[in-house]
């Protein structure tokens, strides 16, 4: 079992996978392996079709294949890595390449992890699940600064003119 | 996300891992990412140094003798402090049962051997940021937290700021800043409960006290004296208190004592006593000893009361009615009393309309010449012809004309008039005769009255000299700028007459002060037919002073013809009631004058 790590708050958003492959069959494959995850699923069939979703909603965790024609996986990942509102997406990239020059390709175009074809569920489900963990953890502390923010501008304004409560408070003697 | 591993302290990673070569190969592979390594060689010694050590990630090998990966993880997991550090388990089985195994046990991810440097890199990449990210968060929910406390204890430090004020404002509305008795609405308060216990048997007796006179203290001593004397007043009546009564002070120097549980009347009366003999002792206040009195009045608890106010509105009634009666009396709250109050309050309301709606009409009384008979002088008097009440004379409504403050618009229309009157008179020729019209204690402190004498002078072109001022000894004491006033008509040349003399304190000194023309001689001197020799005598030395003043005299309410010769062989020279003329309405006074039939002096 893996560990929750204290962001219950999030659980109840279900969180998104972008999956951007032009075989429609491997991601009908992700989509059964990852049945049981409770995620939302979107599928691209084309890194085009991935950036035309992504400018509409933006998912927590990208699996990206690597072997795509026209834009293939390791240009689509610099591009995202580019662009400011989706480079702290995490990037997982899918891939039947085996050799350390090509894994070195993916892992150098910005990608967080890699998974092997052909796809194992347990290590998929591993694999998705920590990237889906970071992206929820990062929102988390993007609330929480927020929330921090949002807390100290009163109680510093409060504290910085308590003044006018205490003249009021005052007046009424 | 590299920004946040940059921020980041040193990651630790712990590898647990029996053969010091696999150790040896993952410290190569992650040579360059700058993580603190940290090595443990078996099962057993991973745990162990877990309780020095707290490793952001732990790299953990399955196939370890006695303890073997799976249980540490499992054991890892049991326990709270590193449920939720992330393992990554290197694994040389692919066996999907196995890889199972790992994942049940607890097991974040894994990662097969033989390690690929690249995949490594990534997977404990991964492990430590989701660590770092964690820890972070812990940060953050206790700034949140702190944050939070700390706005609570700033909320609570304005409640209590609230609480103590709201206690100050309560005790400034319920008790008496100067006395430390309780307030009026500390008073309203405790009278509600009372009301609201009535069911239970309990009762109430409501004295309210004002001081008479109080602001001759004031404006002789100063305040500082008078506020002293309120708090001697206040301790002396809170010496009559029993453990239930209850005494407030209302304001100014009034109070109020209330005492539970029904009374006889024989009681009430007694403590009504108490407390204005609690009076009679004068005050000391600094090295003086003041004496002062209290007016009493009493109201008794009722079932027609239904609000505090009630009742102390009918104990003022009261107070009111036993200070009308004089100083230091009491007076006890009666339907009847609250009828006339009523009736008084509606006559003082339509008066406010009388003036505009004409209801106030001018009349004249004759005055005759004793020697001849014949008129020589009218009064002006003012009547009210009330819609519903009929005919009242002055003296009927005159004290409402001080209290609604109308006493000064009403007596000037009255001398308007009466000029008017006088100018009709002389244009026909009568320039003998006067016109008297009188002038109240208020007008007297009325700014614009010479201006508008002046002006009526004026406006009518008539002789001052036939224009007398009614002027009562009263009207002069308690006025200091009366005597100057008074002074300032005589050189206009306007007749000064002192009326009601006789009937008030006389002080010679007022008549030393001023020039009098003629003292009018009040009429309880001719209260029977046949003078009693004391009036004769009385009456006769009113003719011989007069004579010192060189002033004339007239003898006012005579009602019996009788009186005629005998007034005039006295020595009085002029008279005036009903055997000397009936009153007359403004338009019947020519002809009145005109007919010139003397009245019969026999």
């Amino acid at each position: 079992m893996v560990a929750n790590m204290d962001f219950k708050n999030d659980q109840h958003q279900q969180p998104q996978i972008l999956v951007i492959d032009d075989e429609l069959a491997n991601f009908e494959v992700i989509e059964a392996l990852l049945y049981k995850e409770n995620y939302q699923l979107s599928y691209a069939a084309s890194a085009q079709q991935g950036y035309d979703q992504l400018a509409t909603s933006q998912p927590n965790v990208i699996l990206l294949d690597v072997m795509m024609p026209e834009v293939d996986g390791i240009e689509a990942c610099q591009r995202l890595r580019q662009n400011a509102q989706w480079q702290n997406i995490p990037i997982l990239m899918v891939t039947a390449l085996s050799n350390t020059k090509d894994l070195a390709k993916c892992m150098g175009s910005g990608a967080d992890d890699l998974i092997s074809k052909p796809l194992v569920g347990l290590e998929l489900r591993a694999r998705v699940r920590s990237m889906v963990r970071i992206s929820q953890q990062q929102q988390r502390i993007q609330e929480l600064e927020m929330q921090i923010q949002v807390d100290q501008l009163p109680a510093v304004a409060l504290l910085s003119q308590p003044t006018l409560l205490t003249r009021q408070l005052q007046s009424a003697r | 996300m590299s920004a946040l591993l940059e921020l980041a302290e040193q990651a630790k990673i712990l590898v647990i891992d029996d053969e010091p070569d696999n150790f040896d190969v993952i410290e190569a592979l992650l040579h360059k990412d700058n993580y603190r390594l940290s090595y443990a060689a078996s099962g057993q010694n991973g745990l162990d140094r877990l309780a020095t050590e707290q490793p952001d990630v732990i790299l953990l090998d399955v196939m370890m003798p006695h303890l073997d990966g799976i249980e540490v993880c499992q054991r890892l997991r049991q326990n709270a402090q590193w449920q939720n550090v992330p393992i990554i388990m290197v694994t040389a089985l692919n066996a999907k049962e196995d890889l199972a195994k790992c994942m049940e046990a607890g097991a974040n991810d894994f990662i097969s051997k033989p390690v690929n440097g690249l995949e490594l890199r990534a997977r404990v990449r991964s492990m430590v940021q989701i660590s770092q990210q964690y820890q972070n968060i812990q940060q953050l929910l206790q700034r949140v937290q702190a944050s939070n406390e700390h706005l609570e204890s700033f909320n609570k430090m304005l409640d209590d700021e609230v609480q103590e004020r709201t206690a100050q404002l309560q005790q400034i509305v319920y008790q008496d800043a100067l006395t430390r008795l309780a307030s009026r609405a500390s008073l309203i308060r405790h009278l509600q409960k009372i009301i609201q216990g009535r069911a239970s048997g309990s009762q109430a007796v409501l004295f309210y006290l004002d001081c008479d006179n109080f602001q001759l203290i004031n404006n002789s001593w100063g305040y500082e004296v008078g506020n002293q004397l309120l708090v001697a007043i206040a301790d002396r009546l809170q010496d009559l208190l029993q453990p239930t009564d209850f005494l407030a002070r209302l304001g100014a120097d009034e109070f109020c004592f209330a005492r539970k549980n029904t009374l006889g009347l024989s009681e009430i009366k007694q403590l009504a006593n108490d407390i204005l003999t609690a009076f009679h002792r004068p005050f000391q206040i600094d090295d003086r000893n003041i004496f002062i009195t209290a007016s009493l009045g009493i109201a008794l608890d009722h079932p027609r009361y239904q609000q505090a106010e009630q009742i102390v509105h009918d104990a003022d009634i009261a107070m009111r009615r036993a200070k009308s009666i004089g100083p230091g009396r009491h007076h006890a709250f009666d339907i009847q009393m609250q009828e006339d109050v009523q009736g008084r309050l509606q006559l003082q309301q339509d008066l406010y309309y009388a003036l505009a709606k004409r209801e106030l009409v001018v009349s004249y009384q004759p005055i005759i010449d004793l020697t001849t008979g014949e008129i020589c002088s009218l009064e002006a008097q003012v009547t009210w012809h009330h819609p519903q009440r009929g005919q009242l004379l002055a003296a009927e409504f005159l004290p409402y004309m001080e209290e609604t403050g109308l006493s000064v618009p009403v007596g000037m229309m009255v001398m308007r008039q009466a000029c008017q009157q006088l100018q009709i008179l002389q244009k026909a020729g009568f320039h003998h005769v006067t016109v008297q019209v009188p002038l109240s204690v208020k007008q007297f402190t009325y700014s614009h009255l010479l201006k508008e004498i002046e002006q009526l002078l004026t406006n009518f072109a008539i002789d001052p000299k036939r224009l007398g001022l009614d002027i009562t000894e009263s009207a002069i004491s308690q006025n200091a700028a009366a005597v100057d006033i008074i002074k300032h008509l005589r050189t206009r040349q306007l007749q000064i007459n002192i009326d009601h003399f006789g009937a008030e304190s006389s002080s010679l000194q007022n008549l030393q002060q001023i020039v009098v023309d003629n003292i009018k001689i009040d009429p309880s001197f001719l209260q029977s037919a046949a003078l009693p020799a004391r009036s004769v005598g009385l009456m006769a030395a009113v003719v011989k002073m007069a004579e010192v003043l060189n002033a004339t005299v007239t003898a006012t309410g005579i009602d019996h013809p009788a009186q005629l010769l005998l007034l005039r062989d006295l020595g009085c020279n002029l008279g005036q009631g009903h055997a000397c003329g009936q009153v007359l309405a403004a338009s019947d006074v020519l002809n009145a004058v005109n007919n010139r039939t003397p009245v019969l002096l026999k």
